[in-house]
């Protein structure tokens, strides 16, 4: 379980970037749940699982909760699994067919350049 | 070393800590049998969501924390990797305050070749599922 972690920082855009590294499971959804929240108060939030190695479906659960609270403020969100990301969250991703529904980037500048383009910013 | 004989018996506290604990354990026996990839990735998940629904289904009306537990096993045989999930809990019953999204199961349907849901005598329940491994 060495580096697993949760970090939130705001980004010169103000977009808030959540950053999950390492293994997340039950043993962590409150620590996510809190940062995404967090992460809520920014007009525009990106997700990043580029670092992480490990989700579940409590994981999932956090992560559409969070989406669904961003459209309904109005906000941006927006999920990163890039190409260095593990086939394990690839896996469940594709598996409960969140990656069709969610807003998927391959890497943080992309999701920050397609909240740019949009004006509004990235898609809810 | 003869694989079928090899197993994994495992039984910790009922707690959402001991989750990534089990995964771990179930990783370090899929090592030792040089068992990897993609088949290890979807057997830990099975695990986990297994696990998961241990931990937030069957003790839930305030069982003494000390019988509260999760038993793993895993076997290997020839063709085919087993692995148990149990516990002495409730057993199945309907839940409107479920926390989950109730992904758990049919994403453990998903993964594995086989899986069986049954009663654990006295009261509990055991998630038996089944991985082939081919030619692994």
């Amino acid at each position: 379980m060495s580096g697993r972690a949760i970090s939130l920082f705001r980004h010169e855009s103000g977009t808030g970037i959540v950053v999950v590294r390492g293994e997340h499971d039950l043993s962590t959804v409150d620590e996510l749940r809190d940062a995404l929240n967090r992460a809520l108060e920014a007009p525009a939030m990106i997700v990043d699982l580029s670092e992480t190695a490990f989700i579940d479906s409590a994981v999932l659960g956090v992560l559409i909760a969070s989406h669904r609270a961003a459209i309904e403020a109005g906000h941006n969100w927006a999920l990163v699994v890039g190409g260095e990301s593990s086939p394990a969250v690839r896996r469940i991703l594709e598996l409960t067919g969140l990656d069709v529904i969610m807003p998927l980037y391959n890497n943080t500048d992309e999701a920050l350049a397609a909240g740019s383009a949009s004006g509004s910013g990235m898609p809810g | 070393m003869n694989d079928e004989q090899v197993q994994l018996e495992l039984t910790v506290a009922s707690t959402a800590e001991n989750i990534p604990l089990v995964r771990h354990a179930v990783a370090g026996f899929l090592d030792g049998h040089s068992l990897s990839g993609a088949l290890a990735s979807d057997v830990l998940l099975a695990v986990t969501e297994a696990c998961t629904n241990v931990v937030q289904h069957a003790y839930r009306d305030g069982e003494a924390e000390s019988s509260a537990e999760i038993e793993v096993s895993a076997q290997r045989e020839s063709s085919a990797l087993t692995i148990a999930v149990r516990d002495r809990g409730r057993g199945f019953a309907p839940r409107v305050d479920s926390p989950g999204l109730g992904l758990g199961l049919p994403v453990i349907a998903a993964l594995t070749q086989n899986v069986e849901i049954r009663p654990f005598p006295p009261s509990g329940t055991e998630v038996v599922m089944t991985f082939d491994l081919g030619d692994s």
